[in-house]
């Protein structure tokens, strides 16, 4: 495993902000500035914010907040920096920085404490940690309670990095419920009119939808007697064969509890008919509490697919393949044209985030390794353009104190900055190439259109359905920008709005930035997912249509890859375990590969995509013992494109030959080829 | 230079990053606009250049094609994406076709650069014009010479993009901005075509490039002798290279504003002129005759998509000119003309000739920028007058536009020997010999089009040049086109510009236009005449044999629709030359001569005429479609999305039974806190009632059996 630069980096990294929280606890409680009035702001003069005298005790809890902030983001940077890309410790387990504690125990039952974390979770920590850093710069002027706002604030960030982290049941249960309590009074206090209404209907909805998954987190340990999601997920562990074999003999009550946790998700993500929640609450809260619930909240859900749906449950996660894919298109197309028609520029956001979620759910469920890294990607991709778009409204309403729509027009004239800043964030969210949204929206399309879920549900024309938000997304999001923007001053008192002030610049710039890095170089971000989405959606559980050509060529490669991180491809031949996951133990022949050639000695990953690393590097890596031909070292990436990695006689009946060359090599193609892993060994 | 051929897209974008910033480096507005007029034009130059040092080595190289880097220093496999199995790189595909793209674009882009350095001087938002500008020129690089179809299609979204900037580039006006819109939503239908005919070639080809060294490119797959081979080498059948190519073709239409999709092509001309003329015209536009050019390799062997496309082509054609007929606005009608002309070149496309196509692209690149510049310096002359009823009598007043609008409009018009003339003819002959049949109708629709073409053009010129002025010289109202000017739109006509404007404009006078926008336009003039002669005729078909390495040969198409070679002509080509000749300088002269008699109005029909005509309101209002789709989607569509979906079913039935159980919840707890009332007497009473009628029950129970022994609790595991 690979060592981390500072011990136990991941429980560091979740509770620095709680101890920030604490230690703002202690600090004095800055002196309110006087609420706006309310009502409308013809009455406001058209200006700046006033200028209040100097309040050191403000000052303080800004500044103590902003460190615990900056040195949870720093941290996660530590952690991205020593995350290894291309680790993989066998052909299921690839967590790093690990940590392993008992924690509770009673009786015979225990709760670990574990934490450790994959190319999913990193990307999203590191997401996490960077919105909340923008959220407590951005909140500095909070004219009440600003010491309450940036200890909810920091307890927040803790809630959800420990999301990410947990890999035990318990664990994640009790973070991803604390985290609802510091969200709950952001909203239920600091939000607008409707904030109460819209607090408790946040947290009752999906407390409702979580105490479900408690009961199936009960239900599993009786059945497994662990909580541990790493054995739970690998089918040949002691627990996970247990969990799986109940799977077999009460696949009625293994689908009872599949439901469980998705409803717990579906509601987070939140998926039609369960998103009615989201408006209300992203309406209602403050800016930061809208940016945070768009950014990282939503994202718990489609992480909860990922994490623990699609590995605990793979058979019921693929024979409701179709209903999830039905609801996100639903969502993709219904979200869109509702979005279209909002009065209210942040609840048009808020109906966006319904559609965008959408396509990642779409990724998902596609059960294609393009759609779901397409959909891992998609998901920080939302992390990004839309808190950008709440932020822009956020300082419109500070502005202007409406969030109507038909208030502003003409603004990019006034306030052209902006203005541009706002056209990068709608561009990013119509998914235009080169901004981040493409990057994710089209791979998940990709990946739906050579999905045999999607091609039985209703052909390509299901794709061609989901792929209409492309141009519904256009639709709302440039006649939104164009209301606000464009046209003629429509109201006097929109002449004179001040334009981005310092500390606005510092949260938007960050933000457009990693718009265009992720659009243009999308590699840096998705290699690091690479082993994460070959363990999460290994080769026996894609589901690409076999109709297609590409069917052939992707298990092919799948093969070359495992191979190339030095795991045997495990009995991944046979017609048995090409849907269903390998339920019996194989004994003796443990896929479980020592991690040769990964030692340690392997370059790390290039500063930049495609950049290839420096020559010889790869060479100086011995061969991995025990694998024949040793193992191709990874190099994080490999300079060859698809076609290319293919040897050429792998292709049957390539052109002119006709004939099909057989071999250790050959694309699984049925039982007779069972014995390919013997050969392989 | 061949491994510097990036430096030939780096340059617009490098103009791009300075333009964008350059309003940091400089604090005085004059300098920065005098900086960024000779780096627009200047990178845009020097980019045609480099094209012109790589277009001999590439040609040297035996297969005329070379794939290079797009980002230097890392090789042609550079990942883009690169997720579980897809992949696409950033490189540059170096062939004849991307090349001679490379060339409209910097060549014709470049001039009209220059021109719009003067056609923009006076905009306090000059910067902003020609960030946007070099941006577009990068993208539209990149989509010609992209080495696969996602690179392709990020120019193309990316085209788009820098079009909806351009066109509510005057954003003030609120008809700007929703003309940018209904730009870019409209292309956005054609890119879904597009993006899911790319998944379609990913899933059977295995790859987006479109040539690779390995030979296992999209095209080279598709040009295997016998019949296009997926990834596994098994033939792919003629279904499944149908449903590419018309999916690939839906994205073409989008772009290249064909029937259905063509409505937002002229509600594109609200943006500056030299955007009508470099993207609405001269390059954007042709982009989809350029992928399905591109795909020949593929259309080709689909004959139900290749007719699809030659019907669509011929069908916008006639439509175009016809709606053309009728317009008043200069600009619109050179808009319908390109409608009209666009159809022509899918028509050639569609009956299998890729290569009159391309050579009328880049015709038409020429005469249609040198029109579109010259109206543009007559609205420039006119102090933004775009309405030809307010015009004629300019041939005296600004006798170089006229000269020049005078040449374009006989090139385009198919006057004999003129570029126009060439490359439409070869059209006409390719579409006469059609080879799923129907030759002659398509010959004759092209011909009557062609006949439209020339009078619409010289009525144009008839109403703008020849006829009496219908304005006073000296009281002309300018119409400023700047952001500035028209605060909040009611003011429109107020001279509010301050102190960067009104040297020439304060007199109200009608004056020609400063060199550098009379230069661009002597250039394209020279090509405009010369360029079709020289390729077609003196040269011998040197067009048609630089392209074929790029384009798939007829004979392919020929024999998938099984067809015998080698019949002769129905027509001599002489004789197809002369009847083009007659009816463009037909077409032509009936122009002339209608116009002749109504020297005063400069309108044929009186408008009170006008109104009661149906033929000429279903024309003028473009055969209705966008009444059609405003009433479908506009209408329809927000009253679907505003009061059934949004108001009922989502305010109403699903967020209303979510707070109906709520609301059950809290029914239920209203009405059992009646219960509570804290009187121990009602509890008593209660527990009584209880234990009376459980211990009843429990009689009532035993006296039918006995009672059991208590039962074993089930396990808490044994749910069924």
């Amino acid at each position: 495993m690979p060592q981390s630069p500072i011990p136990n980096i991941l429980s560091l990294l979740t509770f620095l902000p709680l101890v920030g929280a604490i230690v703002l606890l202690f600090l004095k409680r800055p002196q309110d500035l006087p609420e706006y009035h309310g009502g409308h702001a013809e009455h406001d003069a058209p200006h700046a914010p006033e200028k209040h005298p100097a309040d050191p005790a403000r000052t303080t809890v800004n500044l103590v907040a902003a460190f615990f902030a900056g040195m949870t983001f720093l941290l996660s940077l530590v952690l991205f920096g020593a995350f290894r890309s291309d680790y993989v410790e066998s052909l299921t387990r690839n967590m790093q920085f690990l940590e392993t504690a008992n924690w509770i125990q009673v009786g015979n039952i225990t709760i670990q404490y574990q934490m450790g974390v994959d190319g999913v979770s990193v990307l999203l920590i590191v997401l996490t940690t960077f919105l909340s850093l923008l959220c407590v710069l951005y909140s500095f002027h909070t004219r009440q309670r600003l010491k309450e706002f940036m200890v909810f604030l920091l307890l927040l960030e803790t809630g959800m990095i420990g999301v990410f982290c947990a890999l035990d049941l318990v664990l994640f249960y009790v973070f991803w419920e604390a985290m609802l309590i510091p969200m709950y009074f952001l909203i239920g206090i600091f939000g607008h009119e409707r904030r109460i209404y819209a607090a408790v209907k946040f947290f009752l909805y999906t407390f409702a939808g979580s105490i479900l998954m408690l009961v199936a987190i009960v239900w599993i340990y009786q059945v497994a007697g662990t909580f541990d999601v790493l054995s739970l997920s690998n089918p040949q562990t002691p627990e996970g064969k247990k969990l799986a074999e109940y799977g077999l003999r009460h696949p009625q009550a293994m689908l009872w509890l599949f439901a469980a946790f998705s409803l717990a998700f579906m509601i987070k993500v939140p998926m039609f008919p369960f998103h009615t929640w989201l408006p209300d609450a992203h309406v209602e809260a403050p800016t930061a509490g809208s940016v945070i619930l768009a950014g990282v909240l939503l994202k718990m859900g489609t992480y909860g697919f990922v994490r623990f749906c699609l590995p605990m449950f793979p058979k019921q996660a693929e024979e409701t393949a179709w209903i999830f894919i039905t609801l996100a298109i639903i969502g993709i197309v219904y979200g869109s044209i509702v979005a279209a028609v909002q009065p209210d520029a942040k609840k048009l956001v808020a109906y966006s985030s319904v559609a965008h979620l959408g396509f990642v759910v779409l990724g998902i469920f596609s059960f294609t390794q393009v759609g779901l890294m397409g959909a891992l990607i998609q998901n920080i991709n939302h992390g990004i353009s839309t808190p950008m778009l709440f932020f822009i409204v956020g300082m419109l309403y500070e502005r202007r104190h409406t969030r109507m729509i038909s208030e502003f027009g003409g603004l990019k004239l006034v306030v052209p900055m902006m203005s541009t800043m706002l056209l990068i964030a709608v561009l990013s969210s119509i998914a235009v190439p080169f901004f981040n949204g493409f990057v994710g929206e089209f791979p998940i399309l990709v990946g739906s259109w050579i999905s045999r879920k999607t091609y039985d549900i209703g052909g390509y024309g299901t794709t061609a359905l989901a792929a209409t938000g492309m141009i519904l997304s256009a639709v709302y999001m440039l006649w939104w920008f164009q209301r606000l923007m464009l046209g003629p001053i429509s109201r006097p008192e929109n002449r004179h709005l001040p334009d981005l002030s310092r500390i606005e610049w510092t949260v938007l710039a960050p933000l457009a930035g990693l718009v265009f890095w992720i659009g243009l170089g999308s590699h840096f971000w998705t290699q690091r997912m690479d082993v994460a989405v070959e363990m999460i959606l290994p080769q026996h559980m894609e589901a690409v249509n076999p109709d297609l050509p590409i069917q052939q060529v992707l298990d092919q490669q799948r093969i070359e890859t495992l191979k190339r991180r030095g795991v045997v491809p495990m009995e991944l031949g046979t017609e048995s375990t090409r849907r269903v996951p390998p339920v019996q133990a194989p004994g003796a022949s443990t896929p479980v590969v020592p991690p040769g050639p990964m030692g340690g000695s392997v370059p790390p990953s290039p500063p930049f995509p495609g950049v290839p690393p420096p020559a010889g590097a790869g060479q100086a890596t011995p061969p991995a013992p025990g694998v024949p031909g040793g193992a191709e070292p990874d190099n994080g990436a490999p300079p060859a494109g698809p076609p290319s990695e293919l040897p050429p006689g792998s292709f049957r009946g390539a052109p002119g030959s006709g004939a099909a060359p057989s071999g250790p090599d050959t694309p699984v193609s049925g039982p007779s080829s069972g014995n390919t892993a013997e050969e392989n060994r | 230079m061949l491994q510097n051929a990036w430096l030939i897209v780096w340059l617009p974008l490098l103009g791009f990053f300075f333009h964008a910033i350059s309003g940091l480096i400089f604090k005085d507005r004059a300098a920065q606009k005098r900086v960024v007029a000779y780096i627009a034009p200047g990178v845009v130059l020097a980019a045609f250049l480099v094209t012109c040092a790589v277009l001999p080595e590439v040609m040297a190289l035996p297969a005329h094609r070379a794939t290079v880097p797009l980002i230097p220093g890392l090789g042609t496999d550079a990942p883009w994406i690169k997720m579980g199995g897809f992949q696409v790189n950033f490189a540059l595909l170096l062939d004849p076709l991307s090349l001679l793209m490379a060339l409209i674009v910097t060549g014709v882009g470049g001039l009209i650069h220059v021109y719009a350095t003067g056609y923009m001087a006076e905009d306090p938002e000059q910067p902003r014009f020609f960030t946007y500008f070099n941006l577009f020129i990068f993208m539209m690089l990149l989509l010609v010479m992209a080495e696969n179809f996602l690179l392709m299609f990020v120019g193309w979204e990316g085209v788009g993009t820098c079009s909806y900037l351009l066109i509510s580039f005057w954003y003030t006006q609120v008809e700007n901005a929703k003309a940018g819109n209904k730009a870019f939503i409209v292309n956005r239908v054609g890119d879904l075509g597009f993006a899911l005919g790319m998944m379609a070639v990913w899933s059977v080809f295995g790859t987006l490039s479109f040539f690779t060294t390995d030979g296992r490119g999209v095209l080279d797959l598709a040009a295997v002798e016998g019949g296009a081979r997926d990834v596994l080498g098994n033939p792919v059948s003629a279904g499944t290279l149908t449903l590419i190519c018309m999916l690939l073709f839906v994205g073409a239409m989008g772009k290249s504003a064909q029937i259905p999709l063509w409505v937002w092509l002229p509600d594109a001309m609200a943006g500056p002129t030299p955007v009508s003329a470099l993207i609405h015209a001269a390059t954007m536009v042709t982009a989809g005759v350029v992928m399905v050019t591109r795909c020949s390799w593929l259309f080709v062997q689909a004959p139900d998509a290749m007719q699809l496309v030659g019907w669509i082509g011929i069908a916008t054609a006639f439509m175009g000119a016809t709606i053309g007929l009728v317009q008043n606005d200069i600009k619109r009608v050179l808009a319908f003309s390109t409608v009209s002309q666009l159809g022509y070149m899918f028509l050639a496309c569609g009956v299998g000739n890729f290569t009159a196509g391309m050579f009328h692209v880049t015709t038409h690149a020429f005469f249609k920028a040198l029109l579109f510049l010259g109206s543009g310096a007559v609205i420039h002359s006119m102090l933004g007058e775009q309405d030809m009823r307010r015009m004629g009598g300019l041939r005296k007043l600004i006798p170089r536009t006229w000269l020049m609008m005078f040449i374009g409009t006989y090139a385009i018009a198919g006057f004999p020997l003129l570029s126009g003339f060439w490359s439409k003819d070869e059209i006409l002959e390719a579409a006469l010999e059609s080879p799923w049949g129907s030759g002659p109708l398509l010959y004759g629709i092209g011909l009557l089009t062609a006949f439209m073409t020339a009078f619409y053009m010289n009525r144009l010129m008839w109403k703008t040049f020849y006829t009496e002025p219908r304005f006073v010289d000296g009281q002309l109202v300018p119409h400023h086109h700047s952001n500035f000017d028209a605060h909040d739109g009611h003011e429109e006509h107020a001279h509010a510009g301050g102190d960067e404007h009104g040297h020439a404009h304060g007199s109200g006078k009608v004056h020609e236009s400063p060199p550098s926008m009379m230069v661009p336009l002597y250039v394209l003039a020279v090509l405009s005449v010369g360029f079709g002669i020289v390729m077609a005729h003196f040269t011998g078909g040197r067009f048609e044999h630089f392209l074929e390495p790029s384009v798939a040969p007829k004979s392919l198409y020929v024999s998938a629709l099984r067809h015998e070679e080698g019949h002769a002509p129905l027509i001599p080509p002489v004789v197809g030359f002369v009847i083009s000749s007659v009816v463009g300088i037909a077409g032509l002269s009936l122009a002339a001569l209608l116009y002749r008699q109504k020297m005063q109005t400069g309108a044929l029909l009186p408008e009170a005429e006008k109104a009661r005509n149906p033929v000429y309101q279903f024309l003028y209002n473009k055969w209705w479609w966008d009444a059609l789709y405003e009433r479908i989607f506009l209408q329809t569509g927000g009253w679907l999305a505003d009061r059934v979906l949004w108001r009922l079913v989502d305010a109403g039935i699903v967020d209303g039974i979510v707070n109906g159980v709520a609301g059950a919840v809290g029914l239920m707890a209203r009405i059992f806190r009646r219960v509570q009332t804290g009187y121990v007497r009602n509890y008593a009473l209660v527990m009584l009632l209880g234990v009376v009628i459980l211990v009843g029950g429990l009689l009532y129970q035993w006296s039918k059996e006995p009672p059991l022994p208590v039962r074993e609790r089930p396990s808490a595991a044994g749910v069924q």
